[in-house]
Formats: C-alpha cells, sequence, structure tokens
C-alpha cells in the first residue's frame, strides 16, 4: 500500500480550512476526487512512499460498490446512522488483505487510502448536510477531519476498521455489528457516535475485547437504547475503575456498576 | 466559608509479591532469549552475535514463556491482612497475567493461577502474533479478589475483581521506538532569532516544554538520512532530557490522568531503570528541598546512563564516526 510520509503538521500547514474563506477554500467541498488528488500532490515537499497492488485496488473498489448499495438501499436512513455498516463493510474487506492492529498506527497509509479514494464517501457522511444548509466552513472542517485526520484515529477508513477489530469476534463474527448496525438504522436514539468515539479513542484492554463488546452490547442493542451521553459515563466509569480488572467480569457486574441506565 | 478536605484513604494493596522472569522463544529459528533482571528486553535487532541480528518483524509470531516466583521472605499468608479474618487468601484470590499491547490495545488472553499452585516451577505460555502488536508489549499480572465479601471494614477491598496486589512488569521491545519529536517530546520549528535550538514552557507546571528549533534548520532536520543530523540529536538528547527531567521533579504538577505526563513518567521510569512509584515519590517531595535535589541528582545520573545503554550510543556514534572517516 501506498502511504505519505509527510507527517500531519505538514498538511496543516497547507490544507487547515479557514473560517474567514469558507468559499475560496473549497478542495474538499468540490467532490471531485481527482482535483483533490491533483492539489496535494502538487503541495511542495510531498512525499508518496510505497506502491498499491491489485489486490489492494480490488478490495478498495469492492469497499466502494458496497457503500454505494448500501447508501441505495437505505435512502430514508441518515448517514450518520449507518456508520455500524460502514464498519462491517471495512472491516470484512480489509481483513482480505491480512491486514491487523500493526497496521492501525500507520497513519500515513490511511491518509493516503482516504485522501485518495474516499472523498465522495467522506462528503456523504460527513460533510453534505453542512454544505446544504450553506455552512461551508463547517463542511469543509468535517471533510478535512475525516480525510486528514488531525485526530489520527478519524481518518475515514481506519474509523471504521477499528471499530471492526473492536467487535469483530472469532467465533460469532460479525453477529454483534450487525445487531447494532440494525439498532442504528431503526431507532433514531441511541449514543452510537459517543460508543464510536469511545471505541477508537480510548485504550480499553481486554482479552478478545470482552470489555468493548459487553458495554456496546448492554448499551445499544437492548430495548431501550443508552442515549450519548450515557454512553459517556459509561465510559467515564470503566476509566475509572483503575483499582479492579474487569476483563472477565460478568455482564451483570457492568450492568450494576458501569453501564448505569434506565434499560 | 472554608473549604476542608476530606482525604478518603484507599483499600490496603500489596504490591510486588511475586516475581514474574520469562524468555522469549521464537520456535522457526530455534531461539531463545532470557529476559533481563531488570525486566526489559530490546528485541529490535538484538544481537544473536556479533554479526546476526535478530529483527522480529521477519516472524509471525513469538512465544512467551513466564515464571512466577514469591519473592523471597513472602508467601500466600503474606495477604491475610488484607482479607477479612475468616478469609483463606488461597479460596478468595488468584493471579492473573496477560500479555497486552497499549499502542494498537491487543490483549492475549488472560491466564487465572490459583495461588496455592505458584512455584518456581510454574509456567505459562503465550503466544504473540506480530501482526497485532507494535512498539512494545507488556506481560503484566494482578493478583484479584475473586469473591464478593461483605462491606463491613473501610480498607479491606470486598469487591470481587479488586486488584489487591499488581506485580512489576515485564516489558519486550519489539519496534524501533524514535522517541524525540515522537509521542513523548514535543518538538517544532520555531523563529527563535539566532539560536539553533530553544525550549519553552519551562515554567508552565501543567504543560510539557516544548523544543524549538530554528525554521532555518527544518529542512534538514526533517530528514533521517543525514549523519550530522543524527549526530547534533542524539548530543542534544541528553540535554533536553535532562531539562525535562529538572521540570517533571521540580516544577511539574503531576497530573497522572494526563497522558503527557504519564508519558514522561513512564519515558523516565524507562531510561533511568527506576520504578514508576519511585519516581513519583521523588516528584511529591517538598519541591527543592535537599531530599528532592539528592535525589534528582541521582536519577539525572541514571539518566545519563541509561540513555546510552538503552540507544546503544556507543555504536551509533562509533557508525557516524566511521562514515565521516570515510
Amino acid at each position: 500500500m501506498k502511504k505519505y510520509s509527510n507527517g500531519i503538521d505538514f498538511f496543516k500547514n497547507y490544507l487547515t480550512p479557514k473560517r474567514d474563506e469558507p468559499l475560496t477554500w473549497n478542495t474538499f467541498n468540490t467532490k471531485n476526487q481527482i482535483k483533490l488528488i491533483s492539489t496535494i500532490d502538487s503541495l511542495p515537499g510531498v512525499n508518496v512512499e510505497g506502491e498499491i497492488s491489485q489486490t489492494e485496488i480490488e478490495i478498495i473498489l469492492q469497499i466502494k460498490q458496497e457503500i454505494e448499495l448500501l447508501k441505495s438501499t437505505y435512502t430514508e436512513v441518515s448517514p450518520d446512522r449507518l456508520d455500524i455498516d460502514l464498519a462491517i463493510i471495512f472491516h470484512r474487506n480489509l481483513k482480505k488483505l491480512r491486514w491487523g492492529r500493526f497496521q492501525i498506527e500507520d497513519y500515513g497509509m490511511w491518509r493516503w487510502l482516504s485522501i485518495n479514494f474516499f472523498l465522495t464517501e467522506v462528503f456523504w457522511r460527513w460533510g453534505e448536510d453542512e454544505f446544504q444548509k450553506r455552512k461551508y466552513y463547517e463542511s469543509s472542517k468535517s471533510c478535512y477531519d475525516r480525510l486528514i485526520g488531525e485526530r489520527s484515529r478519524r481518518l475515514f477508513p481506519l474509523r471504521y476498521f477499528i471499530t471492526g477489530e473492536r467487535l469483530y469476534d472469532t467465533h460469532f463474527g460479525y453477529s454483534l455489528l450487525e445487531k447494532l448496525a440494525e439498532k442504528s438504522r431503526e431507532e433514531r436514539s441511541g449514543g452510537f457516535g459517543n460508543l464510536f468515539n469511545n471505541l477508537t479513542e480510548t485504550k480499553l484492554i481486554s482479552p478478545n475485547e470482552y470489555t468493548s463488546k459487553t458495554m456496546s452490547k448492554i448499551l445499544l442493542t437492548g430495548n431501550k437504547l443508552a442515549s450519548n451521553n450515557d454512553v459517556q459515563y459509561a465510559f467515564v466509569r470503566y476509566n475509572a475503575y483503575r483499582r479492579r480488572l474487569l476483563n472477565y467480569a460478568s455482564e451483570s457486574i457492568f450492568e450494576r456498576e458501569i453501564c448505569l441506565f434506565n434499560s | 466559608m472554608s473549604e476542608r478536605i476530606i482525604k478518603i484513604e484507599p483499600y490496603k494493596t500489596y504490591d510486588d509479591i511475586i516475581k514474574l522472569s520469562g524468555k522469549v522463544s521464537i520456535s522457526d529459528i530455534n531461539l531463545e532469549i532470557g529476559i533481563p533482571e531488570n525486566r526489559t528486553l530490546n528485541l529490535y535487532k538484538y544481537e544473536i552475535s556479533d554479526s546476526v541480528q535478530f529483527i522480529p518483524r521477519e516472524h509471525e509470531s513469538l512465544e512467551i514463556k513466564i515464571n512466577l516466583n514469591w519473592r523471597k521472605d513472602f508467601q500466600i499468608s503474606t495477604f491475610n491482612s488484607i482479607l477479612l479474618d475468616s478469609e483463606n487468601p488461597a479460596e478468595v484470590l488468584a493471579l492473573r497475567v496477560q500479555i497486552q499491547c497499549e499502542k494498537t490495545r491487543w490483549c492475549s488472553e488472560q491466564k487465572k493461577i490459583d495461588l496455592s499452585t505458584i512455584t518456581n516451577r510454574t509456567l505459562l505460555n503465550f503466544q504473540i502474533p506480530l501482526n497485532e502488536v507494535k512498539n512494545f508489549i507488556r506481560v503484566v499480572a494482578f493478583i484479584t479478589r475473586e469473591i464478593e465479601g461483605p462491606n463491613t471494614v473501610l480498607n479491606i477491598p470486598t469487591s470481587s475483581l479488586s486488584i489487591v496486589s499488581t506485580c512489576k512488569d515485564l516489558s519486550i521491545q519489539i519496534d524501533e521506538i524514535k522517541e524525540i519529536g515522537g509521542e513523548y517530546l514535543p518538538i517544532s520549528p520555531g523563529n527563535i532569532g539566532d539560536l539553533a535550538f530553544d525550549m519553552q514552557g519551562l515554567e508552565n507546571p501543567f504543560e510539557l516544554p516544548r523544543i524549538l528549533y530554528s525554521e532555518e534548520l527544518k529542512e534538514f532536520l526533517t530528514r533521517d538520512d543525514l549523519s550530522s543530523v543524527n549526530a547534533s540529536i542524539l548530543t542534544a538528547l541528553f540535554y533536553f532530557l535532562d531539562q525535562y527531567l529538572k521540570w517533571t521533579i521540580f516544577i511539574c504538577r503531576l497530573d497522572l490522568n494526563d497522558k503527557h505526563h504519564k508519558s514522561i513518567i513512564d519515558l523516565f521510569s524507562g531510561y533511568c531503570n527506576i520504578s514508576k512509584e519511585e519516581l513519583i515519590a521523588v516528584i511529591e517531595k517538598d519541591k527543592f528541598c535537599p531530599e528532592q535535589t539528592l535525589s534528582y541528582l541521582d536519577v539525572s545520573n541514571k539518566l545519563f546512563k541509561g540513555l546510552q545503554l538503552q540507544n546503544k550510543y556507543k555504536r551509533e556514534l562509533k557508525n557516524l564516526f566511521k562514515q565521516d572517516a570515510k
């Protein structure tokens, strides 16, 4: 796979959207993938390393095709309610390349992948709504954040791959993710956004991702879904329990002490 | 209205009672490497012999074999003091051991050991898939309370899974770690006049000071293929890290919930080969008191040596000299 060898500061210096010129600065609002790539490739000092294989290209195209199918299947569902479906799509396909957690930290690669293939998808998921409301700066900033990734773990494909890694199970496959995806699509409430943020950015180290899976299951697969605040507080509580090793705590302990909400 | 601070003591724990030791085994090349007494093994370019280096990334997995031993003068009955009178440590407590990677958040299976079965022949095996880990892996072990008890005594933990004892970790480095300018120390170009390097923010007790280098040097210092750059950084590193050490001990208002503070404690604990607890104890002494100043001098000297040994400074310097002499 190819990657940018330039660090995040390089991209920040050249590409951070400016609030006072939202209309002149439109690199990330063009919906034009080729224009975006040529803009970035022409930045002085930009450096790309490595090669992309035919198999990698095929997998990426497959991901794009599956996202198109998702969009056309759920036209009535807001894009932010399809995040779990995106996690399944990215994870299932990228695992075919035998990618593991070692690749997660290679932000130059994820940045290259994001910029070079996923402008349309990023704009659909993160920028279009604001753009329609003529909030051009906000739209640009959202796309910039997901394509360039000032917070690296928020890079568009990486965010979904990490969530897939957290919740995929070698024994049960994608069943938890599928259940969450279904809930997310059907309900109008539920703290799926905060669940994503916490799964991508907090430490949560436990064998076979027991903690991530248990908390996700309790918070967002029951009859009543935890709100964004409920999810946030559950992770805060988990992080505060440093003097207990909850790696194999029963679900009832998580329900009684960590995932407190009115279920 | 006056403010009163009511201090709530945490429950009693009894750390470092069981000692972890072990070795790394790579079956496809029939190699076993012991983890040294200081509990830190650097496998990255580990020298098997004079001309042969072991490169972990050329292999798919590592096997780690862990031995458990009671520390001298300690035994299972040591834990009686942190249990209720009627409780038996062998029935209430267990040791849990796992291997984890903070960077990728991968975690091995967790092995649960009955305390009464721990002898110097106890051996635990873990398989580490290298595709799942990066930089460091740590062997961590805790003694946990396994059974919920009556909540009658304040300083005795009674909730199940409370950690009553933490063992000292074993740390295994797998990849090259670029610390300066990387995850620990903030370094960036800046307009600093005639200076080549500067450190700013040394008076701020909350935020890490920043290392600045001249904008004019940016095009060179951002390259890692120049031996003169490597030589300059290697030399300056001693000063930078010692300044950070002074800041950490004398100025910093330590907040272990702050990831930057936590990182710098990890960094110095590693380089100075002292435990985090010892270092924190130095930081928490009265600022600039004679004991703290003496401790600083001691830690600073350890840093000077540790930095050279862990970065294979002599070898790096020799390579630079050789390149220059050609």
